[in-house]
């Protein structure tokens, strides 16, 4: 299945006038863990990897996240937890990174950007952090003399030197962190994760710093999920897949649907890249609009327990057959509506109702109410036909029972629908432990696609997850909902992925978010491609 | 804002205080009620000369022959305005008699508490940064064996060890016999406080040394600290600058919380070495049906052990810079 | 994540065969003790003048007492009774840990608030003050030292299970399961029971050291057990008398028992926290 790429294939990317700076060769790292009841379990998160950074260049290493790329990074910088063991060949600058090389130039000419904040120690503050690199660095020329000068040159104040890292936002910590390896003045900087989070304004900025490093002549290896901004800044691109490096690519192979892709798996990943081949054609789930079944809610109010009110007067309707996407910035009540939507919640005021058409009266007629005050007394519960998907499925799934019982208490799910969401036979063996976030979401999105499912609410469905689980995981669900005529709710915050899923959308945000403005998706959202 | 915000903690901290002081008042009123003990009985002990008419009037002078909620009623207000009645064992008033004894054994108390707090610290650190290793077993195995020893069983093996075996300590009391108070030396003082002292601060060395190392190896284990390897820290530096400092704070946090143990602990370290405080107080308020004093003891106690909480807390407040001001958002 | 799950289950090298090999050793040391300790009688602790103040020896592995009888019988004796009675107080505290820390939150309200107040009252004044007032007002004796340990130790398990059982409450498992069809009896017995089960059996194993100990405590302070009940803490406070004149087994011998079974108990309950823990089992 998995090819394994040759060496040659990158060493004769380069000129004869690139020096390798950092290469690997056949990288493998396993380790052993305990778990519940205390069995033992060997993780093999990288397999065989190999990759070549040159001077001068920014190499990205992408895979899916969660798949152990930031292991890579550890690997290299000699931080692994002791319960790891690596075997294969690191060189640095042609030298063969042993313990001691590697404690010459940690830190100095070799620096690891890490991902977050919490990277950053909670009772230093920002000066104190910066000036750690500095002491490393006494011999070497030093480029940025003072602090201040160093803030300013990723655009943060002096006045950012006194603050302690949880007064910094997740842009500024990364640019802290930067900060920090412009201290050392690193000539190869690992970068782990720099893009997830940050809105469209911060990653350009990032991305711009690390083409001005390239400018500087510094190398930099990019390690990434996000294949957007590996396409947008890479020299080259390293396809990491099952603990493999797949291959490695030139950003141009990922155009025209990346047929000049070796891989199937970097194929797929081109595929789910908007703008690529969309996971659904569109038209297809059109026309649904004389449904006879309804979703409605009435003017729902809410408010958090502090008094803040967060939902004023909503009135929604979807119908069976519809994909409506619900699009809002954070904090604008969007995951309290789908509570409410799917029974979790009770409305202060208003209704959520399930209506179906009556040809014979030419009127809708009331068949359920969702999460009635009755209902909740009541003892014995019956099947939902409203189902929320949660964007932790980690959390949707009872750790202490295996993935068979959780089959089992959706009464059963078909084969056929297993195969199709890419559940393996073996998977209904394990704990949930056991599996990554997309695979668990996979088991999460079928327990509930049965005939008693009418309507379907995905609350950022697939935030957490990589661009590959992303694109089968509304596949499935659009293919389902064509078929099988349910309504979907698509809620997210990012708008692409609404115009590409979705018939219509709604908006929360606005003026405050005393209504919902209802209409076509051309009128609510402006295309940004 | 911070105003309303310190305004509204300490009221709620003093109306905690209130509702627990009084459910305690009222609580340890009925237990010594239903006890069985007969104070009367308890004062003047076996003594056959002393007549009925007599132990009436002792009674009498107590107020024992009314009825308890009434004598609950005048107890507490009298209570209130600072009149905490008088001590039957020593015939003096519960404050003064609370107060010579308190100070007595916050000296002992005291002297544990840095003690155990020092050395529970420096052994957690240690057991913490050499996480799985052969110092980690050992400080590991040790604080759990010292945690299920009784703290008066510590106290007879330093009295058979250091006072009878090797004769070097005095075993008892805070003071020679028949020296008089005034005439005591600060050295002598001081001889006989080591033992109980020493005593009381082993059995606190657990509970400070095992959360050190939990917090340690947490923060050894934690992303900053991982970023700080990869920067080139060494372990010395790392411990100095990353682990010290912020295990600290919890550690301090702690050792205050750790108040009601002490005073736990010192009711039988006072007892073993018959020295002359709080615990042994309450030993005997117990056992001779002192209710005035006991009463008195159980107020004290639950103050000692509320300030403690209060110190914790402000702690948290004061000192960590991310209680101090709010978040980035 | 590529991973391989290797069920290490009937490796004996394994930490899984060691700490259940632990837990079964250290059980049934403990259940021999305390059947040896209760078959000793009266009438085997013989009172022979001539044998007194016998230091260790082979006649005696742990001397013998002012009246001359053996202490290696007595401390098993005494070891036993004071068995007993943390039992007791271990299985009453759980029982109330239980009832308080699934009512509490399941409540809610009022309810929850006032088992929260009482947890905090309970917490905030020592200890060994408040049993030494209950087993006052309770006569002393075995009534007392047991109703003082139960009503200080419920609280530490009680927020155990409280704070699991809130979790559970919330959890988003359990609302799904509902919305699934699924009644309050299959979310009790399926998702519930097995996640609180496990901590209480841990929690309360890990009751047992601190009861036990309590109880010598107040014992040997002579709010306890009577001086004719030879409990544990009974010969250690008799043993007071004779520590400044050199008599050093009566306390020593004792006192280790104590602590042995003490550890041996903590040992078992840590083992199997391993054992059913994810989170305990990093080593």
């Amino acid at each position: 299945m998995t090819r394994r790429v040759d060496s040659q294939n990158f060493t004769d990317t380069g000129g004869a006038d690139r020096r390798s700076v950092l290469r690997a060769e056949h990288l493998r790292l396993t380790f052993a863990q305990y778990e519940r009841g205390l069995r033992v379990r060997q993780i093999e998160p990288i397999r065989d990897l190999s990759l070549e950074l040159y001077q001068g260049e920014i190499l990205a290493v992408i895979g899916s996240s969660g798949s152990g790329k930031s292991l890579l990074a550890h690997a290299i910088m000699g931080i692994l937890p002791y319960n790891a063991a690596v075997s294969g060949e690191l060189y640095f600058r042609g030298e063969k990174l042993t313990e001691k090389i590697r404690e010459r130039v940690r830190g100095r000419e070799l620096f690891l950007v890490p991902q977050s904040v919490t990277y950053l120690d909670p009772l230093l503050t920002v000066e104190k952090q910066i000036r750690i690199s500095l002491e490393r660095n006494p011999s070497r020329k030093k480029r940025y003399q003072s602090i201040e000068k160093l803030l300013g040159r990723y655009g943060l104040g002096p006045e950012v030197g006194r603050y302690y890292p949880h007064q910094l936002s997740g842009g500024m910590a990364r640019k802290v962190l930067l900060a920090c390896a412009m201290a050392a003045d690193a000539d190869v900087l690992i970068v782990d994760e720099p893009t997830p989070g940050l809105d469209e304004d911060s990653l350009q900025d990032v991305l711009d710093d690390f083409a001005r490093l390239r400018e500087e002549g510094k190398s930099v290896l990019m390690i990434t999920h996000d294949i957007n901004a590996a396409l947008q800044i890479a020299d080259r691109i390293t396809v990491f897949y099952e603990g493999e490096s797949v291959e490695t690519a030139y950003p141009e192979d990922f155009r025209e649907n990346g047929i000049r892709l070796k891989h199937p798996y970097s194929r797929k990943l081109v595929q789910a890249l908007p703008g690529g081949k969309a996971p659904e054609e569109e038209g297809s789930v059109a026309g649904c609009l004389q449904q006879s079944l309804r979703l409605r809610a009435e003017g729902i109010h809410f408010h958090y327990g502090d008094g803040q009110e967060v939902l004023r007067g909503i009135d929604l309707e979807v119908r069976a057959g519809e994909v409506v996407g619900l699009i809002a910035p954070s904090g604008a009540g969007k995951t309290t509506l789908a509570r409410i939507l799917a029974g979790y919640r009770r409305p202060d005021r208003g209704r959520v109702v399930l209506e179906r058409f009556d040809p014979a009266l030419g009127s809708w007629t009331l068949e359920e109410e969702i999460n009635s005050p009755e209902k909740k007394r009541r003892a014995d519960a019956s099947w939902c036909p409203v189902q929320m998907i949660l964007q932790h499925p980690e959390k949707a799934v009872d750790p202490l029972r295996r993935m068979q019982a959780l089959l089992e208490e959706a009464r059963g799910v078909p084969k056929e629908l297993l195969e199709e969401a890419g559940i393996r036979e073996e998977w209904l063996e394990r704990w949930p432990q056991e599996l990554s976030g997309g695979e668990l979401q996979r088991f999460c999105l079928v327990r509930v696609l049965n005939e008693r499912t009418r309507f379907l609410i995905c609350d950022e469905m697939t935030t957490m997850l990589d661009a590959v689980s992303r694109a089968q995981l509304w596949e499935l669900v659009l293919d389902y909902a064509r078929k099988h005529r349910i309504g979907v709710i698509v809620i997210s915050h990012d708008t692409l992925l609404v115009k590409q899923l979705c018939t219509r959308a709604v908006d929360l945000s606005g003026t405050g978010v005393s209504s919902l403005q209802l209409g076509p998706l051309s009128n609510t959202i402006t295309p940004t491609i | 804002m911070g105003e309303v915000r310190i305004g509204k903690f300490i009221l709620a901290k003093a109306v905690r205080l209130a509702t627990l002081l009084v459910f305690l008042c009222i609580l340890t009123f009925t237990l010594l009620e239903l006890s069985p003990i007969d104070p009367v009985t308890a004062y003047v002990g076996a003594d056959p000369a002393v007549g009925a008419e007599q132990r009436e009037r002792i009674a009498e002078h107590w107020g024992l022959d009314k009825p308890p909620v009434e004598r609950f009623c005048s107890w507490f207000s009298s209570m209130a305005r600072g009149d905490w009645g008088t001590s039957m064992i020593y015939r003096r008033p519960v404050p003064e008699v609370i107060g010579s004894k308190f100070l007595t054994s916050l000296a002992l108390m005291l002297t544990a508490w840095i003690l155990s707090g020092v050395l529970g610290f420096w052994l957690g650190i240690v057991a913490g940064t050499h996480e799985g290793r052969m110092a980690d077993r050992l400080i590991r195995l040790a604080a759990n064996v010292l945690n299920s020893t009784p703290a008066f069983w510590i106290g007879m093996l330093l009295i058979m060890v250091f006072a009878v075996g090797l004769g070097w300590l005095p075993a008892a009391l805070s003071v020679p016999i028949g020296v008089a108070e005034a005439e005591v030396t600060l050295a002598e003082r001081i001889r006989h406080l080591i033992l109980p002292a020493l005593a009381l601060s082993i059995t606190g060395i657990p509970g400070i040394c095992l959360h050190t190392r939990e917090k340690t190896c947490e923060i050894m284990h934690s992303d900053y600290v991982l970023f700080a390897r990869a920067r080139g820290e060494d372990l010395h530096s790392i411990v100095r600058r990353h682990v010290c400092r912020n295990v600290m704070l919890p550690a301090l946090t702690l050792q205050f919380l750790s108040f009601s143990e002490l005073f736990g602990g010192s009711v039988f370290v006072e007892q073993v070495f018959s020295y002359p405080g709080m615990g042994q107080a309450a030993v005997q308020a117990g056992l001779r049906g002192d209710a005035p004093l006991l009463m008195g003891i159980v107020i004290i106690s639950l103050l000692f052990v509320f300030s403690g909480n209060l110190i914790a807390d402000l702690l948290y407040r004061i000192i960590d810079p991310r209680m101090k001001e709010g978040g980035y958002e | 994540m590529n991973s391989k799950t290797r069920s290490a289950f009937w490796n004996l090298s394994g930490v899984r065969a060691r700490a259940i090999a632990c837990v079964t050793l250290f059980s049934l040391l403990f259940i021999a003790l305390l059947v040896t300790g209760s078959r000793i009688g009266e009438e085997d602790l013989l009172v022979s003048l001539d044998n007194t103040f016998q230091a260790p020896g082979l006649g005696h592995l742990f001397g013998t007492d002012w009246v001359g009888r053996d202490m290696l019988l007595r401390t098993i004796k005494g070891m036993s009774i004071s068995m007993q009675v943390g039992l007791i107080s271990t299985v009453l505290s759980a029982v109330i840990a239980v009832f308080l820390g699934v009512m509490a939150p399941v409540f809610g309200g009022a309810a929850d608030h006032l088992a929260a107040w009482l947890i905090d009252f309970v917490m905030s004044v020592p200890h060994t003050i408040l049993i030494i007032l209950i087993s006052l007002a309770c006569g002393g004796g075995l009534r007392g030292v047991i109703t003082g340990v139960v009503c200080t130790h419920w609280t530490s398990l009680t927020r155990v299970i409280r704070a699991e059982v809130l979790q559970l409450k919330s959890a988003e498992y359990i609302h799904i399961a509902g919305k699934l069809g699924r009644g309050r009896w299959y979310i009790a017995t399926r998702h519930m029971l097995p996640a609180i089960l496990p901590q209480l059996a841990v929690g309360a194993v890990l009751l047992f050291p601190h009861a036990i100990l309590h109880e010598a405590s107040i014992t040997f302070l002579g709010f306890g057990l009577p001086a004719h009940e030879p409990a544990i803490g009974v010969i250690l406070s008799e043993s007071m008398k004779y520590l400044t004149v050199g008599k050093w087994w009566l306390a020593l011998f004792p006192g280790i028992s104590l602590v042995l079974v003490t550890v041996m108990v903590e040992a078992i309950g840590k083992n199997l926290e391993k054992l059913v823990s994810p989170h305990a089992a990093h080593l």
